[in-house]
């Protein structure tokens, strides 16, 4: 039996909720505003989710169940999927909602698989319709979409698509309900990690390592950036949004950037969620490379460059020029901001 | 006379590695919403096979090769015709074996591929099983993680890089955002290719061996199996940001006839986006604005910071 709630799982990082949970917050509000049920936050984090208790009331959360965080010496996450799972035996909700982080994409099917839910991925829009949830997925490589259903009856697990949805907005009119927060990791022993995956070593490398194809945002330069010492502006730039560093073919020649760092036909193919193009026109052969990019922020002198055929938001600017008052004003306000008690 | 019979001799054992692939639409031909279903009736039409797929077939492949104990490719593929080209392919590379599994409820989703797959292998031993991160065609990866959780098998995600390490065991590379681990894998276990090198050639001695293999669909029958999910029709594709419906409706329609037809004019940019001149220093706060409206800024805290009076 359905419990009637809307689970969205939230994971938190050093005490901060990372944004995919977020954009899942903000897909349950909608939800539970058109099906009248309860939002519940599942907390994943090593900290208590007290210090968050009143930003997750005024988004509409009514309750926290604080399941813990991944074990040291866990990577298959076993020991929290049992956790949640023995809640979902408990009283399943109407739907569960995750944001795409790479956790989520590890347990969600998985724990779909082990309590017979059905699982939704990648899902770009909720609505629902007739009292039933329908939702819309990209298919054929974005060239089309399919609107999905569960089957009648069937609780489901929802995964969505990154970016999909906006940050969720705090209600402004009226005080928040007091949250109910219980910490469900005492009543749900975890089993013991696998002893057939063992980590051996974890490394926290420095953003301007991170492999282009995994980064999140990407800053890529060409020949817009004028010089070596201009192209080492977006090193710098990169550290501040945890980026990493690209290139355009001239740039690599002109010897400023290693050619792994090259973007294009013959280099990197990259996706990132945001894309910042530095000084580059915009060749065909470059826009091979970055033109699945979710957002794309382009800056160069050439108001007529291809590059703003593409792009979300364009500034008409030399970039070596811009990238440093960036980091010139970041800088100020981390020194306001220090300075402030 | 009867032959006495004969000691039982010890089989070696030999390491059976799975390689999942899974066919993707072929993006060289253009598809209508009512030929999805059926695309592979197209004439002409040839699908290819996931490139997350097959980078998790050359993993197999390099992981075979470098093997101290003998073992064997397995690539397996499960659904309707278009897998067979994906299975020849995988042969033609180099894969020993090529496995069809038949589902036959229709169009097939993730669980039911994963019942499929554990009913298959129930009785059937193997070593490692190694799926595509993801498919390109919906971006979904829910194969591998269902297939494990029914398998009883433990789960690896993210993986970049596999080696042996002698014992017959792995060390698997994992990079998740900005942390790389390095874990090592006890055998039997499922784990998915994140990145890798990309599939060799094929060789004319497996093009002839592949052409030459009768691929016949195994039927399996795993219980009682309802999909997970149902189709309720196709759609034109839409906007992947909800905001940016709201974007497109801001452009003239003048604005997006001249763009369809690619002219110049206030039609240089696409649809939804701005394009302003301004010097650096309000071109660097405007970035700074929409780096912050759109949470990019300050990694790690996307939420916005606490207001007046809550609690840091």
């Amino acid at each position: 039996m359905s419990s009637g709630a809307c689970w969205v799982l939230v994971e938190s990082q050093t005490g901060r909720i990372c944004r995919e949970s977020l954009e899942a917050l903000s897909a349950a509000r909608v939800l539970t505003q058109q099906t009248g049920s309860e939002m519940v936050a599942l907390w994943v984090g090593a900290e208590s989710p007290e210090a968050r208790s009143a930003y997750l009331a005024s988004l509409g959360v009514r309750r926290v169940r604080w399941v813990g965080k991944v074990a040291d010496g866990d990577p298959a996450c076993e020991g929290l999927l049992a956790r949640i799972e023995a809640l979902y035996r408990c009283g399943p909700p109407l739907f569960f909602l995750f944001g795409p982080t790479p956790l989520s994409l590890s347990l969600a099917p998985r724990l779909a698989a082990h309590v017979g839910a059905g699982y939704a991925c990648r899902i770009t829009n909720l609505r629902s319709i007739g009292g039933r949830l329908v939702m819309t997925r990209p298919l054929v490589q974005g060239t089309l979409s399919e609107l999905l259903r569960f089957p009648s009856g069937r609780p489901g697990l929802i995964c969505l698509s990154p970016r999909s949805f906006d940050l969720p907005k705090p209600f402004s009119d009226a005080e928040p309900l007091p949250l109910a927060i219980e910490d469900t990791a005492p009543f749900l022993p975890a089993p013991p990690p696998s002893s057939l995956l063992e980590i051996l070593e974890s490394v926290r490398e420095p953003a301007s390592r991170v492999a282009i194809e995994d980064a999140e945002i990407v800053i890529a330069g060409g020949r817009g950036m004028r010089s070596r010492e201009g192209f080492a502006l977006l090193e710098q730039l990169a550290e501040l949004l945890g980026g990493a560093v690209g290139a355009s073919r001239i740039a690599v020649d002109l010897g400023w950037a290693p050619k792994e760092k090259l973007i294009g036909q013959t280099g990197a193919k990259v996706a990132p969620d945001l894309y910042i193009a530095c000084g580059i026109s915009g060749a065909h052969q470059h826009l091979q490379g970055m033109k699945h990019s979710r957002a794309v922020l382009a800056i160069n002198t050439d108001p007529m460059a291809p590059i703003f055929r593409i792009a979300t938001w364009g500034i008409v600017a030399d970039a070596s020029e811009v990238v440093r008052e960036i980091l010139h004003r970041s800088r100020e306000t981390e020194n306001h901001h220090a300075a402030t008690p | 006379m009867p032959q006495p019979p004969s000691e039982p001799q010890a089989t070696p054992t030999i390491l059976r590695i799975v390689a999942f692939l899974r066919p993707v639409h072929n993006p060289a031909f253009s598809i209508e919403p009512a030929q999805v279903s059926k695309f592979e009736e197209l004439p002409g039409y040839r699908p290819m096979p996931d490139p997350l797929s097959e980078i998790a077939l050359e993993g197999a492949l390099g992981l075979r090769d470098s093997s101290p104990e003998p073992a064997t490719v397995i690539a397996c593929s499960a659904g309707g015709t278009p897998c067979q080209a994906a299975l020849r392919e995988a042969l033609a590379c180099g894969a020993d074996e090529a496995l069809w599994i038949h589902c036959s409820t229709g169009e097939p989703d993730a669980w039911i591929v994963a019942a499929h797959l554990s009913a298959f292998f129930r009785h059937s031993r193997i070593g490692l099983a190694l799926f595509g991160a993801r498919d390109l065609d919906t971006g979904a990866g829910a194969v591998g993680p269902m297939f494990s959780a029914l398998a009883g098998l433990p789960f690896l995600d993210g993986v970049t890089g596999l080696k042996w390490t002698g014992g017959g065991r792995l060390e698997a590379t994992r990079s998740r955002g900005s942390i790389r681990e390095r874990i090592r894998l006890t055998l039997p276990a499922c784990v998915s290719i994140h990145r890798g090198p990309p599939l060799r050639y094929p060789t004319l001695e497996g093009k002839i061996r592949s052409e030459r293999t009768p691929l016949q669909p195994c039927a399996v029958d795993p219980g009682p199996v309802a999909p997970s999910l149902e189709r309720e029709r196709f759609s034109p594709p839409k906007p992947a940001r909800a905001s940016a419906a709201a974007d497109y409706a801001k452009v003239s329609s003048l604005d997006r006839i001249r763009q369809a037809y690619g002219m110049s004019g206030s039609g240089q940019k696409a649809a939804g986006s701005q394009v302003l001149r301004l010097p650096p220093d309000e071109a660097s706060r405007k970035i700074l604005q929409i780096l912050k409206e759109e949470g990019f800024l300050d990694p790690g805290r996307a939420e916005p910071r606490p207001r007046p009076g809550e609690k840091e």
